[in-house]
């Protein structure tokens, strides 16, 4: 066998073990535990209200904090806001805190917020909601996206389109402070 | 050495690959991201008309009231009113009855010469998961001459 054909032979089969070495490590990287699950602290998040006041979700820390990222345009989130004030009403007092992110023009919020009858913050942006959804592990760029975050300012859950109600209580009541916040 | 070159060969033959294996997982896995569930393909120009459509995923439709197509080149450039097809009558909860598009949206315009660059706007949803933002996709007219 000639020395070119040895040096191609060494190449391939070294691509082959590459290869295989490539699979496992995704392999590895696709198990639950990899960095695409909740469980990471939530970065720092700042918002304008409806009257242009920067928020931040910190400004919540010490209660469980549901963000409800929504949009007056998306039918499945208007749907999904009157079960999101339920729980606000039933585990307020409990340390929930919901919190509705709208990526939205602001005169469009303004008029729909109340017409729904949101009780809790609303905060509201275009670019910068989209960077929110990324920065808490959104990927797909879909509404709703609500992401839930602990006391301890650490992700428990994060889901696109509606909760059920009884997978939302669930969520909560395992979540809740322990000294209602 | 080989096993470094090797391995750069690996990596750098299937990167989008990579990415697209290592996405989160969320709890809905069957929701599309935006550019699966509605693919605008290449827009062409033959014939004197414009070809656009759109390709849309199963159970994802597209809002007839929110598609809007300009020209970006050459500035001035008369193209008229696009016609949509009537696409189908969709009863919302909240929005009432509006018109949507499902499975595919094909346009063709009439159009005596090629534009060069066009702006798209359009959105929808997935029924009864979720909806996507407004999209806008500005592209290159294809001239088939």
């Amino acid at each position: 066998m000639s020395s070119s054909k040895k040096q191609i032979l060494a190449v391939a089969a070294l691509c082959f073990a590459a290869a295989g070495v490539g699979f496992g490590a995704y392999r590895y990287l696709a198990q639950p535990h990899s960095i695409d699950e909740p469980g990471g602290m939530a970065p720092e998040i700042t918002l304008n209200d409806l009257t242009g006041t920067p928020r931040q979700l910190s400004d919540w820390r010490g209660k469980l904090i549901l963000v409800n990222f929504w949009a007056t345009w998306c039918a499945p989130c208007l749907h999904e806001i009157p079960m999101l004030m339920d729980m606000q009403q039933q585990y307020g007092g409990r340390g929930l805190q919901v919190v509705g992110a709208a990526m939205d023009e602001v005169e469009a919020v303004r008029i729909g917020a109340p017409r729904l009858g949101i009780q809790y913050p609303v905060l509201v942006g275009d670019s910068e909601i989209i960077n929110a959804m990324q920065a808490l592990g959104d990927q797909l760029g879909a509404l709703p996206y609500s992401v839930l975050i602990n006391a301890n300012g650490m992700i428990v859950s994060r889901k696109h389109g509606e909760f059920e109600r009884d997978e939302l209580i669930q969520l909560i009541e395992q979540n809740l402070p322990t000294t209602g916040g | 050495m080989l096993m470094l070159a090797a391995s750069l060969m690996l990596t750098a033959a299937c990167p989008a690959d990579a990415g697209s294996l290592l996405k989160p997982r969320d709890s809905a896995p069957a929701i599309l991201p935006v550019n699966d569930a509605f693919q605008l393909q290449p827009v062409l120009w033959r014939d004197s008309k414009l070809d656009i459509s759109l390709d849309i995923a199963p159970g994802c439709y597209l809002y007839r009231d929110k598609i809007q197509v300009e020209v970006l080149e050459p500035t001035g450039f008369k193209l008229g009113r696009v016609a949509l097809p009537p696409g189908e009558l969709h009863q919302d909860e909240h929005f009432g009855v509006v018109r949507v598009f499902r499975q595919q949206l094909a346009v063709q315009h009439r159009v005596d010469h090629p534009p060069q660059r066009l702006r798209i706007r359009y959105q929808g949803c997935a029924e009864g998961l979720v909806c996507y933002p407004p999209q806008v996709r500005e592209v290159t007219v294809e001239s088939l001459r």
